[in-house]
């Protein structure tokens, strides 16, 4: 389903979903959603994208990080080498041309890795408290508030968890039923 | 250690081994190293819960520290420490099999992973004391129980899988219909506020009795009860044996730990409906299962026959609902999930040499390995119940109970499902070890190299290390029988676990 | 109300079993999911219906205003919708994966795994 008008608005729209997705994540705790419904927002980029261009591009476009290598050059110190490597990984679309780049390494992060990570977080949200002396996921506030989150308590870390998990798995579900 | 890291530990250790072993996504050496310290943690943590609940009581912890009849509660008894425990050691078993039993493209593609979620399932089960929550982790284990049935997605697996996902499915939409039911009745989850609120004087039980046949139902597909087992032999005897065996050896007995914890604290039970019920059901489970299996020639279809006649002694224990009764039922759960999974696991020993299941092919066993016959012949005589190994004490026990309480039918006819099933294991027995190695006219010319060889070897040890256990429950019976005695009695003694649940 | 969703529930529970019941694959996937809605309108049914505020209670509250929905079969129905939709997309992967083996939309050439030797 190759169409311009369907590629186009979702190339806009990608990054709205996103925003939106985290807001409601955010607002989770005292009102209507949440890391579940979050994580469904946030994934229905990716799905959009799945279905204007194919699970692919998809993939390369937002799930894949290339990572360009030089040796280091005799009198650089390994400071300046990094600091190089690094501001060449940052600003390659413009001179990816003139690099003399000898090699390039590929970062996937597959669906897996995000429901990992989710699993993950969700499951250590729960076991501070038991670390406490607490029953399991007793929530813990910190003492200290940050401007327009307010108070990240452990309910939040649980939220984030879930948002990634359910990403990872609808991202999942999705690439592998549009593989033909 | 505080009770509350204690009753969750089970729980949360396969979680966290099967989360680390997610980011070595197809490399298979360092997930088997995750699961392997993982199994052997577990088995700890269970120790320590078995230890903890023998010597002090009932334990439980509030998930979120909200209050008992509202939050959802997480408590071990007895029978439920058991349970984790005996599955502890058949997951080590499994892991151990699995190491050499099964092909390298399932190992990277999610087996540890999804065996380790499996085993979160059935902690969960058995920990859980809320109904809904019940429901939520039979569901953890069920989606586990699918993706192991069909990793690696041959046919035969693919046929498999399908049946069981539908009937199962079938099964979850039956409990949550019940669920809602009984919170319509209720209004409440809890398990033990529900017993409390049932034995309440002026309670309408009426309603109550219908919810649950919802959950005869739904648990009684889950754990192949009578007219509910058609998808068992259809299903099992396809995956590889290191998947079939642990799903074999524990699945079913999940569903019949369920009935057993359901039925004797929440439903009471009926003498003029549900007993007469129950107790017809478990006879017919034990003869039609046993029936099944004599009509077999494959040898895991014939095991897989089994499992179902075996659930009819388990029911059988539920339905005679004496104390003695209840802890023969126990005993027999946790002698029945280590021999049912030993005898799987002989079949895979036996199949990696031969590279068939079928009775037919099979042959010659006994002289070219005595001691994995030998060892065969433990299990079987154990499953048959013959004195001095352990499924005979569980049988005792029922046979007792159930000749105390005047069921002489039930007795009669387990005694004679006993004698069939010797029957079925005798044919094994001649048909795989006995008799000599049937001619494939010289075109299959067995040719066993050294590292096969030494692969068949390593394969014993799991055998080994279960039949040393069923061996040592068998001629030391005495502690197990006396912990199966007190968990039936705390199961009777509903009270205790009202009163441990909710404070008073 | 009550009266109007108790019937729609068991035509659904009809429907599905009727599609279940049915030799095709794709209807198989129908019927699953349709018995899952069922179930889980029944549930809503018979956690009772209340037209009424929400059970959430504002900073100084201390019990919520009547009347107010039950809380907890919403609870219990949305857990029940995840856990489904998961099975559901289980199921629907799998469905498509036998369909490719056995390039076949019957279950009844499903049925030769009775007697496989291997």
């Amino acid at each position: 389903m190759k169409t311009i008008i369907l590629s186009t608005a979702i190339r806009l729209l990608t990054p709205l979903f996103q925003v939106f997705s985290i807001y409601i994540l955010l607002r989770g705790h005292n009102h209507p959603g949440g890391g579940f419904i979050g994580g469904l927002i946030g994934a229905i980029a990716f799905v959009f994208d799945t279905l204007a261009n194919g699970h692919e591009s998809t993939e390369k476009t937002f799930f894949t990080l290339k990572v360009y290598q030089q040796p280091r050059k005799s009198g650089i110190s390994y400071l300046q080498h990094y600091l190089q490597f690094i501001r060449m990984n940052i600003q390659r679309k413009k001179e990816a041309g003139q690099l003399d780049v000898q090699q390039q390494y590929c970062i996937q992060l597959r669906p897996v890795y995000l429901m990992a990570l989710g699993l993950f977080i969700a499951t250590i949200s729960g076991t501070i408290s038991l670390l406490l002396q607490q029953p399991f996921m007793t929530s813990q506030w910190p003492e200290f508030h940050i401007p327009v989150l307010g108070s990240p308590g452990t309910p939040l870390l649980f939220d984030l968890g879930v948002y990634l998990l359910v990403m990872g798995i609808i991202l999942k579900i999705v690439f592998t039923l549009a593989k033909e | 250690m505080s009770q509350h890291l204690l009753v969750l530990l089970p729980l949360l250790l396969p979680l966290y081994g099967a989360i680390l072993c997610l980011p070595f996504w197809k490399r298979s050496l360092p997930q088997q190293w995750v699961a392997g310290c993982t199994q052997v943690c577990w088995m700890a943590s269970a120790a320590m819960l078995i230890y903890e609940v023998t010597t002090t009581g009932i334990v439980k912890t509030q998930i979120g520290n909200w209050p008992a009849p509202y939050g959802i509660t997480m408590v071990a008894d007895i029978f439920s420490a058991l349970m984790i425990g005996a599955s502890t050691i058949v997951g080590f078993a499994v892991y151990l099999f699995s190491l050499r039993g099964l092909n390298e493209s399932r190992k990277t593609y999610g087996y540890y992973p999804m065996l380790l979620l499996l085993q979160m399932g059935i902690s969960g089960v058995c920990l859980t004391g809320d109904i809904f929550n019940l429901y939520v982790w039979f569901e953890v284990l069920l989606i586990s129980c699918f993706t192991l049935l069909a990793l690696g997605g041959t046919k035969a697996q693919l046929e498999g899988t399908i049946k069981y996902v539908t009937i199962n499915m079938l099964a979850s939409g039956l409990l949550l219909t019940g669920i809602g039911m009984v919170y319509s009745l209720t209004g409440s989850l809890n398990l033990a506020e529900l017993g409390r609120l049932v034995r309440q004087p002026g309670s309408d039980l009426s309603l109550v009795n219908i919810a649950s046949i919802f959950f005869l139902i739904g648990f009684g597909i889950k754990s192949a009860i009578f007219p509910l087992f058609f998808w068992l032999p259809a299903s099992y005897h396809t995956p590889p044996i290191a998947i079939s065996a642990f799903i074999a050896g524990l699945l079913t007995k999940v569903g019949i730990y369920t009935l057993i914890r359901l039925f004797t604290l929440v439903f009471i039970m009926d003498r003029n409906f549900i007993l007469p019920l129950l107790l017809v059901l478990s006879g017919l489970t034990m003869v039609v299962g046993v029936l099944g299996a004599a009509s077999q020639t494959d040898f895991r279809k014939i095991l897989s026959f089994h499992i179902v006649s075996q659930i009819g002694y388990m029911l059988m224990g539920l339905a005679i609902n004496t104390p003695l009764a209840i802890a023969g039922s126990v005993f027999f759960i946790l002698h029945n999930i280590l021999v049912k999974t030993n005898l799987f696991l002989i079949s895979g020993v036996v199949a990696q040499r031969h590279k068939t299941f079928a009775l037919k092919k099979l042959g010659g066993e006994y002289l070219k390995n005595p001691f994995l016959a030998i060892l065969f012949l433990l299990s079987a005589l154990s499953l048959a119940g013959i004195p001095p190994f352990s499924g005979f004490w569980g049988k005792f026990m029922l046979a007792k109970a159930g000749l105390l309480n005047e069921n002489y039918s039930i007795v009669a006819t387990s005694l004679a499902v006993s004698l069939i099933t010797i029957f079925s294991m005798t044919k094994i027995w001649n048909e795989a070890f006995l008799k000599p190695k049937p001619d494939n006219n010289g075109s299959e010319k067995e040719v066993v190299t050294s590292e096969e060889k030494q692969a068949s070897r390593y394969l014993l040890v799991p055998v080994v290390l279960l039949a040393g256990i069923i061996l040592f429950i068998g001629l030391y019976a005495e502690p197990v029988i006396s912990l199966s005695i007190r968990a039936a009695e705390q199961l009777k003694n509903t009270d205790l676990y009202i009163n441990a649940v909710l404070n008073r | 109300m009550e009266a109007l969703l108790s019937i729609v529930t068991g035509m659904l529970f009809m429907v599905s079993m009727y599609f279940i019941l049915h030799r095709h694959l794709f209807k198989l996937i129908l019927g699953l999911i349709l018995f899952g809605l069922a179930t889980n309108l029944f549930m809503f049914v018979a956690g009772g219906l209340t037209r009424g505020n929400s059970a959430i209670l504002k900073q100084d509250q201390e019990v919520a205003i009547e009347p107010y929905a039950d809380p907890v079969p919403q609870a219990l129905l949305l857990t029940a919708i995840v856990i489904g939709f998961g099975l559901q997309a289980f199921a629907i992967v799998i469905i498509k994966r036998v369909y490719q083996v056995y390039k076949s939309n019957n279950l009844d050439d499903l049925a030769n795994n009775d007697n496989i030797e291997h």
